[in-house]
């Protein structure tokens, strides 16, 4: 612990650290001065005080070494690259910034450097960079910035977890600030930090920025530990922000800051060496100024083109398959050959390993085929999907397996505010080549808590892909479409009834099964005759259309036609409109909960396609409550065959 | 249930093995009329047009750029729900041979095979791979269908329109103890049957007559180069410009609001034996007499030579319908949909004075009523009065380019001929300052 009359002595420190120092507090001042003359948009989270973090460890990282940060990541980012041109201009919001000004200050993606707005959420994500990293065996690390308040988050501890088990090479620097946004140490933080890291078995040291020269001696130890040892580390750095959380609210004591002021050790370099801190200060402002006027000059950010599914007239083909295998060793077939042919991929999951191989069987003896990159993790499903993005954005092709849908949830920001923004917020320079498998759906009396269908939830995602699979096209195709084309990250929904359905070619006396030739088709099942009614659908309801379809032709001489896409988002509606615009019926048919839901979707769309064509809708899906767990109290609240043809029946005789 | 008709490439107006789809005309799903163009494909000698068999509905079965095989099914066609449902015979190629016999037997509903059992039908007289409903068998057998009751479907009216009730077999049953044959109607007359009966509804229609003494107005007529269309052209003319002083006539009832158009499209009902039709003549009150006979004369050659496009028969805010070159008189002219009047034009020859026009109009009572009805027939009698003594006395070399009206005419309304530059010629006073 240091006191505050430390002689900050040129030689120890390096005049290169004080010039990016001043670097540093320069062009966080200059924003504050900006954004008061309402050149900024948003706010500014400024690191003024916290500057020698960022360059102590920057000093110590080689090439290849990555930066995981936060809101607060300026600094890190200067230190690392210097690009003062690059990031004034994103801060500013200009196409020449390094996210073309689409990611502005908090998200940020340039030379090795990555941020995100979400306290905590990168972490995972860090961790999934070092595992990459790990693979490779070249002795890169990965460095995560956060910072006390941050502690607060599940999801740090999750990571450390897993890194501690998986001994990753991540670098944790926990700027302690003693205050989170408003809200003081003593409120948030319970316990110590260093024996937070020691709990996980992860070594812990200990810096402070009023001692810059300390501080890079502590954090060269902490990386060649990590580096060396290619285990996590976790270094606590004292420090203050002196100015605000963000822009205009500090509501701190004077005198407390004042007191911090004293102890900044850029302001006490100025005190010893007034002209050194002047020509340091000036060539700073220079350097700055210039960055402004040429981020001034340059054009706004203009909002993306949205991406548009091409609409063309979809060709059918028969569907045909070879054997007659069960869809739950179709999916596991088309794992294992991803495994085999691509080096990238990773199987990470709960109890996918061998010999259990999974929860659902899906995952059986891929680890002792492929050992290494079948992995079983903890119980944190953020934390896997976290990791895979990590993974993903490091070169990888992860595949994860969430154990059941339902717990998708506990996933949810990785997914949304992480892995579908990644690729757009930091102006295409990634892409996050993600899949994460997961079964939905009940019938099982497993109850209301492992029985539903939330893929609705996770549906209308700009950047990712929702698939769905089902009996009548072969999910083997379906993942090897997938591998081979993935470019964003995809949500595939399985489904737990399905696991054990056949795959067969003709079980429809009179019908015949038809998809649209692309990657993620629409299957279709037909007649030679026109349709009364369209029945629309996806997944394991499928089954249930089909019989509906058998029985209400020979029951009730009405002829169905069933439109059953595998990609649910983005929706390609075409095949959908055709068949309605010739029935003039539709049923939409879904397990899951009816608002805003995958029906609600196809009928707006539908309708406004269709516009001035008769055309009546319908949709159906479970009870408006959670799902009971006796099982024929559970049966009775989801689509089954009975209410698809009472509903199509009753759509055939009135209005 | 009737069976979809398969659109194939034929053999005899391609000599290549393979053509490819250029373009596709029509959306997949939408309705199509027996002839109608499909699609382009290419050969390698041209580009092949190919055309429906028959009206229905059209699903693709090959995209643009598929190159197909000369005989391969490129669409199919389901045709209309029709009120007797008639089994369509598709004709059986090589290249259909061969994928039936890959086919399944016919599949029966429950109902189906007991009647075929009842009627001793035999199953194999369905097309393999085929759905069979009673219906079907029962009309293999002879006897006939029950009506279906089925709800809302493609056979119903939009969304937002008005509910019309052509569709409801309940609506006008047939006298009873005599034989019926049905036809189904040409889809123009149900068209047009759809535009009148949605006019009648909404309209409470009167109509006021006057007989209007025009001996010389046909030599007129002709001295103007106008017979072919005879006196319409005139009436138009006059029309348009009174239905600027009685715009209650060129205007609708609607909810209980009366709509005013703000534009003068009169629409002139031709009938020459080859259907009616109803072209619309724009702006007619901007329009000089000779522009309306022009526009008019062109309307009458599409007509003949089959050439009109929608675009011909939209926007009418006003009907003239001339039967007066038919021997006609009097005769009740119906209010067309959107509009609150029509007006009807009737000729009697008498011996002594000549010919008489009967003009007829109709109107709806909810924006007009008698007396300007009987105001706008006085005056349009008026004008063509004027028109036909134009005939009968001597002209003088100069007249207004927009009404023929020469000075003489103008003499007795107090009017002037002024030069003016465009029009180029000389314009009266009246119609310079309108009526």
């Amino acid at each position: 612990m240091n006191d505050g009359g430390v002689s900050q002595n040129l030689e120890t420190v390096g005049l290169k650290a004080w010039a990016q120092a001043f670097l540093i507090r320069a062009f966080e001042q200059r924003l504050l001065k900006l954004f008061s003359e309402g050149k900024l948009f948003g706010t500014v989270h400024t690191c003024i005080g916290q500057e020698f973090t960022g360059i102590a460890v920057a000093h110590h990282l080689l090439p290849r070494d990555l930066i995981v940060s936060n809101h607060r990541c300026h600094g890190h980012y200067l230190a690392r690259t210097g690009d003062v041109g690059g990031l004034m201009a994103e801060v500013m919001g200009r196409t020449t910034g390094i996210c073309g000004g689409r990611g502005g200050s908090q998200h940020i993606c340039a030379g090795g450097v990555f941020s995100n707005g979400v306290q905590g959420g990168m972490m995972p994500v860090a961790a999934g960079m070092a595992l990459a990293q790990k693979l490779t065996q070249a002795n890169d690390i990965t460095v995560a910035f956060i910072g006390d308040g941050t502690l607060g988050e599940g999801l740090v501890y999750e990571t450390m977890n897993l890194a501690s088990l998986w001994q990753l090479p991540l670098l944790i620097v926990v700027e302690c600030n003693g205050v989170a946004q408003s809200t003081p140490q003593s409120q948030t933080l319970a316990g110590d930090v260093a024996k937070r890291a020691e709990a996980f078995a992860i070594a812990a040291y200990h810096g402070d920025t009023s001692s810059p020269a300390q501080l890079t001696d502590v954090m060269g130890v902490a990386v060649r530990d990590v580096r060396e040892n290619s285990r996590p580390a976790l270094v606590r750095v004292d420090t203050y922000r002196l100015m605000a959380h963000s822009k205009g609210d500090d509501d701190r004591p004077l005198e407390e800051v004042r007191r911090y002021w004293s102890r900044d050790p850029l302001n006490n370099f100025e005190l010893e060496h007034p002209d050194e801190a002047l020509r340091l200060r000036e060539h700073s402002e220079e350097v700055v100024s210039k960055a402004v006027e040429d981020a001034l000059s340059a054009p706004f950010a203009s909002a993306g083109c949205e991406q548009r599914l091409k609409s063309n007239a979809p060709t059918w083909r028969r569907t045909t398959f070879s054997g007659k295998e069960r869809v739950v060793t179709r999916i596991h077939d088309a794992l294992r050959e991803n495994m085999a042919s691509d080096d990238r991929a990773f199987l990470l999951g709960e109890d996918i390993e061998g010999p259990y191989g999974g929860a659902f069987k899906v995952t059986k003896n891929l680890s002792l085929e492929f050992p290494g990159r079948v992995r079983n993790t903890p119980i944190s499903e953020a934390t896997i999907v976290g990791l895979a993005n990590g993974l993903a954005l490091n070169g990888m092709r992860p595949v994860c397996e969430i154990m059941f849908g339902d717990f998708l949830t506990l996933a949810a920001d990785q997914i949304i505010n992480h892995a579908s923004k990644f690729r757009w917020m930091y102006n295409e320079q990634v892409t996050v080549p993600l899949v994460i498998r997961t079964p939905m759906g009940g019938k099982r009396g497993y109850g209301a808590t492992h029985s539903q269908s939330l893929e609705k939830h996770f549906l209308g995602l700009p950047g990712t892909r929702v698939l769905a699979v089902h009996h009548r096209y072969d999910p083997h195709a379906l993942y090897q479409s997938l591998f081979a084309t993935i470019d964003c990250p995809t949500l595939v929904i399985e489904n737990k009834t399905l696991y054990g359905e056949y795959l067969q070619e003709q079980s429809l006396g009179g019908f015949w099964c038809e998809h649209t030739e692309e990657a993620f088709p629409t299957t279709r099942i037909r007649a030679h005759a026109r349709p009364d009614i369209t029945i629309v659908c996806y997944g394991a309801c499928l089954v249930d259309a089909e019989k509906a379809l058998d029985r209400l032709f020979d029951e009730h001489e009405v002829v169905a036609e069933i439109i059953c896409p595998t990609q649910i988002y983005p929706l390609r509606i075409e095949p959908i409109v055709d068949s309605g615009r010739i029935s003039g019926r539709m049923l939409v048919v879904e397990e899951g909960q009816l608002f805003c839901g995958f029906g609600a979707e196809v009928v707006a769309a539908v309708h406004e396609a269709c516009a001035g064509t008769a055309l009546v809708t319908r949709r159906l899906g479970a009870a408006a409550h959670p799902l009971p767990c006796c099982k024929s109290a559970e049966i009775e609240s989801l689509p089954g065959v009975d209410s698809i043809m009472k509903a199509s029946l009753e759509m055939l005789s009135d209005g | 249930m009737v069976d979809t008709i398969k659109v194939l490439i034929p053999h005899e107006t391609v000599n290549d093995e393979t053509v490819r789809i250029l373009s596709w005309k029509v959306a997949s799903g939408s309705r199509v009329e027996k002839d109608q163009i499909l699609c382009e494909v290419e050969t390698s000698k041209a580009l092949v047009e190919i055309h429906a068999p028959d009206a229905g509905l059209v699903r693709y079965a090959a995209a643009v750029g598929d190159e197909v095989m000369v005989g391969s099914i490129i669409c199919e066609i389901f045709p209309e729900m029709q009120s007797a449902p008639e089994v369509v015979l598709i004709p059986w190629t090589a290249a259909s041979q061969a994928v039936v016999a890959e086919l399944p037997p016919a599949r029966f509903t429950s109902l189906a095979q007991k009647i075929a059992a009842d009627y001793g039908i035999d199953k194999t007289a369905f097309p393999p791979g085929t759905l069979v409903r009673s219906s079907d068998v029962l009309l293999k057998a002879g006897k006939s269908v029950p009506q279906v009751e089925r709800g809302p479907g493609p056979s119903s009216p939009k969304p937002g329109s008005r509910p019309s009730s052509e569709d409801d077999a309940s609506s006008n049953p047939p006298v009873a103890g005599v034989a019926v044959d049905w036809t189904e109607l040409p889809r123009k007359k149900t068209v047009e049957s759809r535009i009148l009966r949605a006019g009648q509804a909404a309209t409470i229609q009167s109509s006021v007559t006057l007989i209007c003494r025009a001996a010389g107005l046909r030599a007129r007529v002709d001295k103007l180069g106008f017979s072919a269309i005879g006196m319409s052209a005139l009436m138009v003319f006059e029309l348009a410009r009174l239905l600027r002083k009685y715009p209650m006539f060129n205007a609708l009832f609607a909810q209980g609001r009366k709509g005013q158009y703000r534009e003068v499209n009169i629409g002139w009902a031709i009938d020459g034996g080859q259907g009616l039709v109803v072209p619309v003549i724009k702006h007619a009150d901007q329009k000089s007499l000779g522009e309306i006979a022009r526009t008019m004369e062109q309307h009458l050659e599409a007509y003949l030579g089959n050439s009109m496009t929608p675009d011909d028969f939209l926007g009418g805010t006003f009907t003239v319908s001339d039967l007066s070159g038919q021997g006609i008189s009097l005769f009740q002219p119906l209010i067309s949909q959107g509009q609150s009047a029509i007006l009807g034009v009737g000729s009697e020859m008498i011996r002594e004075s000549g010919e008489s026009l009967y003009l007829t109009l109709a109107f709806d009572h909810q924006v007009a009523e008698g007396r300007s009805a009987a105001q706008l027939l006085q005056e349009l009698a008026g004008r063509l009065e004027v028109h036909a003594s134009l005939e009968r006395t001597a002209h003088s070399e100069r007249f207004c380019v927009l009404c023929q009206r020469d000075e003489d005419a103008l003499k007795k309304y107090k009017a002037i001929l002024l030069t003016s530059e465009i029009p180029p010629g000389s314009v009266c006073s009246i119609c310079l300052a309108g009526w």
